[in-house]
């Protein structure tokens, strides 16, 4: 029994096996002439090959149909006579509006006249419709972009954490005979940091507020703030913050215990993170 | 020295499956038995002929057998030929039904895929 587990593992490394090889995926340009027909067979195979490695275009072209390559007796079967009338009808018509005051029959009996501006007419709709397309592919592979990320995001957030380095803190002034807070080190394995700051002998207040300064900014600089900090029975608070969020150098953190309208700074604690 | 038997239900258990406790030994087997069919099923693709390890990559990229024949410039019976054509040679290849996929039906039997 092969497992769905299995198959993906094999997908993902096949597939982006097949993009170091292959390179990067066709433009829009070359999409939308592949999806046209307009392409050579010697581009038209390499555009096929590269799709293979990029299921995200082909989701992408989904908007766009073929051209449409119907037998007699399908729905919507034109035959080639019908196609001319129709071709022919369309040009006496926009004949019309390139050129309102010639009238319907006149436009009808010159076409001949009207197809110069009619061709231009069209040279412009064929530009727009495919300036519209490229930016319709440019578009929803941004979707598929976003979308996947979300996905990836998602994926990480149900997932557990692992790798966290974590540090009780000490307000400033209260750490005893050790003045200074020691270097809290971002080890390039640790995905997060726990921080703990801790109070000692501060009141309890209904809610707390932790900001967190850039001391390295000048002016130091708030990077982050947050209200609703929930007060552990130990007196401490739990900061989550990701690896990715701090580099290396010196910050402050500011407890604040809120009472209505009344705020009472608690506690500051200066870290000092290494690389 | 003298030994003396342990009632099995003295012994502790695997807290998740109930069964013997993990030790890392069997962990480390089990990692290297995925690991090794990972790598054999890997291997049973790459080897497929361009044609259908294309048509089956795109299936496995989660697209339609209509996107499937878009991308490859194919029809979508084509298309079910490679794919059943692809799982025939990966059931040789790997001595087992590859199963875990929606594969087409053969033709003119049902086929249950009903996004075309």
């Amino acid at each position: 029994m092969i497992k769905k587990s299995e198959w993906t593992a094999a997908y993902d490394e096949l597939s982006a096996a097949g993009r170091r090889e292959l390179g990067e995926p066709p433009s829009e340009e070359e999409l939308l002439a592949y999806e046209r027909g307009e392409l050579s067979e010697a581009e038209a195979a390499r555009v096929r090959k590269l799709l293979v490695y990029y299921p995200e275009l082909v989701r992408a072209l989904e908007p766009f149909p073929f051209p449409y390559e119907g037998k007699p007796g399908d729905a919507g079967y034109l035959s080639d006579e019908e196609q001319e009338q129709d071709w022919a009808s369309l040009r006496a018509r926009l004949g019309e509006l390139v050129a309102p005051t010639s009238g319907r029959a006149k436009a009808s009996r010159d076409v001949q006249r009207t197809s110069e501006p009619v061709a231009v007419w069209l040279r412009r709709w064929r530009i727009s419709a495919a300036a519209a397309a490229a930016l319709a592919v440019l578009f929803a592979g941004l979707l598929v972009r976003t979308q996947r990320d979300i996905r990836q995001l998602q994926q990480e957030l149900r997932e557990p954490r692992y790798n966290v380095e974590h540090r009780l803190l000490l307000p400033d002034g209260q750490r005893g005979g050790t003045l200074e807070q020691p270097p809290i080190p971002l080890p390039s394995e640790a995905d997060y940091l726990l921080l703990i700051p801790a109070l000692i002998n501060n009141p309890r207040f209904p809610d707390y507020r932790l900001d967190i300064v850039d001391l390295g900014t000048k002016p130091p600089r708030v990077i982050w703030t947050a209200t609703g900090l929930r007060r552990r029975s130990d007196d401490t608070f739990e900061i989550w913050v990701p690896r990715s969020f701090l580099k290396p150098g010196e910050y402050r953190l500011v407890v604040y215990g809120l009472d209505g309208g009344r705020q009472e700074t608690l506690a500051t604690y200066t870290v000092r993170l290494s690389s | 020295m003298e030994t003396f038997p342990v009632e099995p239900d003295l012994l502790p258990k695997d807290p998740w499956t109930d069964g013997p406790p993990a030790t890392p030994e069997t962990d480390l087997v089990a990692e290297q038995e995925a690991a090794r069919r990972k790598q054999w099923l890997r291997e049973a693709i790459a080897e497929l002929p361009e044609s259908f390890r294309g048509a089956l990559l795109l299936r496995l990229g989660g697209l339609t057998y209509q996107q499937i024949a878009k991308a490859m410039g194919i029809t979508v019976d084509a298309v079910k030929a490679r794919l059943r054509e692809a799982k025939k040679r990966l059931r040789e290849r790997l001595g087992e039904e590859p199963t875990g996929l929606d594969w087409p039906a053969a033709p003119g039997e049902d086929d249950d895929d009903q996004e075309e």
